[in-house]
């Protein structure tokens, strides 16, 4: 139906539809029309009529009500809880099963959510050839492993970052280490240039 | 079994350290065998707050370590029983 149609001066019902001839082209919203509103204010449809939505207060975020509707309410974002504790250990074994590094031990507690556990570590042999293992343990079980052979760390520190993801309550974390060849030895090397820590970022 | 030593022992050079204690641990326990330990130490270097743990393996196949203070059994095929005499605690410490 056109805007102005059949020769009368009653307006006839349109949509503002830019694609019809007199349908009273596309409505401009850009500084002309006008509404009783507030500063701020957000229109949107209750499915009959335009509602306005009022602005809500900083840090809000726009959210879905309950009736499907829009509305502001508390912003659901990330938290962070950082706990961060530095660790030193200097530590030396011959032992080919896993053994617990004294002084590498870490217990994080969380409220809520996931925790990011970060470890850095140095460690090296005093023979090449030879595998050294190191691993991160939650609880008692193994969550990250590496390996380290070859020329080096043959003497020469080695140094590594593990970094993972858990959600468990309270967890402790320790660092085990192992040789492959029992006549030889390896080390861990706490202290303050390479140190060894353990990081836990929550995130809620 | 489990021999733990805390000695005020301190050093600059962990690895000269570890090399010294080794040495005379090889004299006293090392055992010849290919592929397989019978015993491991482990020194934690704190200074003038050294800890020093003996295993000597009582069984084949369980190897022994520590955690928080409490003796870790783990099946190792590479393990075998300590075999030669055992020597008392005064005697191991007196031997470093």
């Amino acid at each position: 139906m056109g805007f102005s149609g059949g020769g009368s001066n009653v307006l006839k019902p349109h949509k503002h539809d830019g694609t019809v001839v007199q349908d009273g082209g596309p409505l401009d919203f850009d500084n002309i029309t006008q509404a009783d509103l507030t500063a701020g204010d957000v229109v949107f449809s209750d499915g009959v009529h335009l509602q306005r939505l009022p602005i809500g207060t900083p840090s809000q975020g726009l959210q879905v009500s309950g009736a499907n509707l829009p509305a502001w309410a508390a912003a659901g974002g990330a938290s962070f809880n950082n706990q961060s504790t530095n660790l030193a250990s200097t530590f030396s074994t011959s032992s080919t099963g896993f053994t617990g590094v004294t002084g590498l031990t870490h217990t994080g507690t969380q409220a809520s959510g996931y925790s990011n556990v970060t470890f850095v570590g140095s460690v090296s042999a005093n023979d090449a050839g030879h595998v050294i293992e190191a691993r991160i343990t939650k609880d008692g079980a193994k969550i990250v492993q590496a390996t380290y052979e070859g020329t080096e760390p043959q003497n020469g520190y080695k140094n590594f970052v593990h970094t993972f993801w858990v959600t468990s309550d309270t967890v402790d974390f320790d660092f085990d280490v192992l040789i492959s060849n029992g006549a030889y030895i390896m080390y861990v090397q706490g202290g303050a240039t390479i140190g060894s820590s353990f990081s836990l970022m929550e995130v809620s | 079994m489990k021999f733990k030593f805390i000695k005020k022992l301190s050093c600059d050079n962990p690895m000269q350290c570890t090399e010294r204690i080794n040495k005379i641990f090889n004299e006293q326990f090392g055992e010849n065998i290919e592929g397989a330990a019978t015993w491991h130490f482990s020194i934690y270097h704190e200074n003038n707050n050294h800890t020093i743990w003996v295993f000597f393996y009582d069984k084949n196949g369980e190897h022994e370590s520590e955690r928080h203070g409490m003796t870790v059994i783990q099946k190792l095929e590479t393990v075998r029983k300590f075999t030669k005499p055992i020597l008392t605690e005064k005697e191991i410490e007196n031997l470093f």
